[in-house]
């Protein structure tokens, strides 16, 4: 007597599901068409890859697999695509200028190399999306041959040199700090903090030095880094990379200097970080928007589980 | 042999987290090879950074560390008005950044070379020793000394606004 209501009552349950289930096709985000203005210029073994495994997110060039346009998964994929696009679009690679394109490249590489893009739950559905080892060796071998590292120009070193003038005459002046859109202001006192690392970039010609500011010292000396505490601040200054003809690098112009600043409430809505970068030695502070931090996150993500951090820090 | 439909679901899972296995980064963790050795207290000296360097032959990487004193020289470079400096040059093996390809970091510590020059009335007493390795000690190194001395007073500050 029980086997025909259990069986009546899987058939209502079932018929609510699929009304649900229909309901919900009608609901159709938009995803808009775009035209393919300035597509992806490197060699055509690298495109191959990157249109297998990328471009239904990250260009105008989507193709949906059908599973993808049922609802709920229809609106998943139009919120993946328009996430995708706003970070990277290949669709619009050659608009960016050079040096920005090799830095793009190498962000792109390293997310594939730390398994951070494609996304996992993307990959669960969409296989072409996974990169094979040869695959990723072809883009290395690709990003590798951009580095080209070569003695200094006079432009460099004369860049350099009057910088170095204008700013000891500098030194002396107190100018009003300037501020992120985020609201975070420059703080001057990052050259008195400790150096808790130091980088050579060979993908775009600069060198870095870390600093960490005396919580972020202490949290190394005990190793609590992973989360830092509350009132971490790393700070990390650029300078132009000066080589001479024996392959000595010293440094040379100021470029930019970045900082991450930890405060789990604070910044709850940007993992727990403010970001901020001032470039060049009027200290411009980057990002055309609040959303500036987005980019920020996103090129930490490989890293997430390190609560964001790339520096892997020395103890002095 | 056919696999019940519940055991499918394990195998999914299994897939799923196999998948979602992250190479190793290395979270957490301190780069212990380029730690400076514990003896020197390096950090209670109280030394600021002054430029950095690297030199691609050996394949190393240097940072600049000097008392106020070393700062300001390195800053104006006149040493009309030299007051006491103590120079600090730390050196690592530079090793490939695992979490960013195109990077490189300090990898094994090396040495520290420190340089303390004094005015003494009109005269200025230069001396030189060089702490090698992790389980090192402070030497002096007669034969490089002055080369080295010489190098270390000529770099200029690295511009920090």
């Amino acid at each position: 007597m029980n086997q025909p209501f259990y069986k009546r009552r899987t058939a209502k349950v079932l018929v609510v599901l699929l009304i649900c289930f229909a309901a919900m096709q009608l609901f159709r985000p938009e995803l808009k068409k775009q035209p393919v203005t300035a597509d992806f210029n490197g060699p055509e073994n690298v495109k191959v890859i990157f249109k297998k495994a990328c471009y239904d997110c990250h260009s105008n060039e989507t193709d949906l697999k059908w599973f993808d346009h049922l609802q709920p998964a229809y609106s998943i994929a139009v919120a993946d695509v328009e996430n995708g696009k706003s970070g990277l679009n290949f669709s619009e690679w050659a608009n960016m200028a050079p040096g920005d394109q090799k830095a793009k490249l190498f962000e792109i590489l390293n997310q594939i190399t730390t398994g951070t893009m494609p996304l996992k739950s993307y990959q669960l559905l969409h296989h072409s999306a996974i990169l094979s080892p040869e695959e990723i060796a072809v883009v290395k071998n690709y990003a590798a041959g951009m580095i080209k590292e070569h003695p200094a120009d006079t432009a460099l070193i004369n860049t350099a040199d009057k910088q170095f003038k204008n700013w000891k005459i500098q030194n002396t002046q107190t100018p009003e700090l300037p501020k992120t859109l985020t609201g975070i202001p420059f703080e001057p006192d990052y050259k008195n903090w400790q150096a808790i690392s130091s980088t050579d970039r060979t993908d775009n010609g600069t060198m870095r030095v870390v600093f960490g500011n005396p919580i972020a010292v202490k949290a190394i000396a005990e190793h609590h880094i992973n989360p830092w505490p509350d009132g971490t601040i790393i700070a990390k200054a650029a300078w132009d990379k000066i080589e001479d003809a024996d392959g000595n690098i010293k440094a040379g112009a100021f470029k930019q200097v970045e900082y991450m600043i930890k405060d789990s409430n604070k910044y709850k809505s940007t993992k727990g970080w403010g970001w901020a970068r001032f470039k060049t030695m009027k200290l411009l502070p980057y990002g055309k928007n609040i959303g500036y931090t987005t980019e920020c996150i996103n090129c930490h993500r490989p890293v997430s589980n390190n609560d964001f951090v790339f520096t892997l820090p020395v103890k002095q | 042999m056919q696999l019940k439909p519940q055991y499918s679901v394990f195998v999914l899972l299994l897939l799923v987290a196999i998948g979602c296995k992250q190479p190793n980064n290395h979270a957490g963790e301190l780069n212990d090879a380029a730690g400076l050795p514990q003896a020197l207290k390096f950090d209670q000296l109280g030394f600021k950074v002054i430029t950095s360097m690297i030199n691609k032959k050996n394949a190393t990487m240097s940072t600049l560390y000097g008392n106020p004193g070393a700062l300001d020289y390195s800053k104006a470079k006149a040493d009309s008005n030299a007051k006491d400096m103590i120079f600090a040059l730390v050196t690592w093996k530079q090793q490939d950044d695992e979490r960013w390809f195109g990077a490189k970091i300090p990898g094994q510590f090396q040495s520290v070379e420190m340089v303390t020059s004094k005015t003494n009335g009109p005269e200025i007493q230069t001396s030189y020793k060089i702490y090698k390795g992790k389980e090192g000690k402070w030497q002096n190194d007669p034969l490089t000394e002055k080369a080295r001395i010489k190098y270390i007073l000529a770099q200029t500050a690295s511009v920090m606004p």
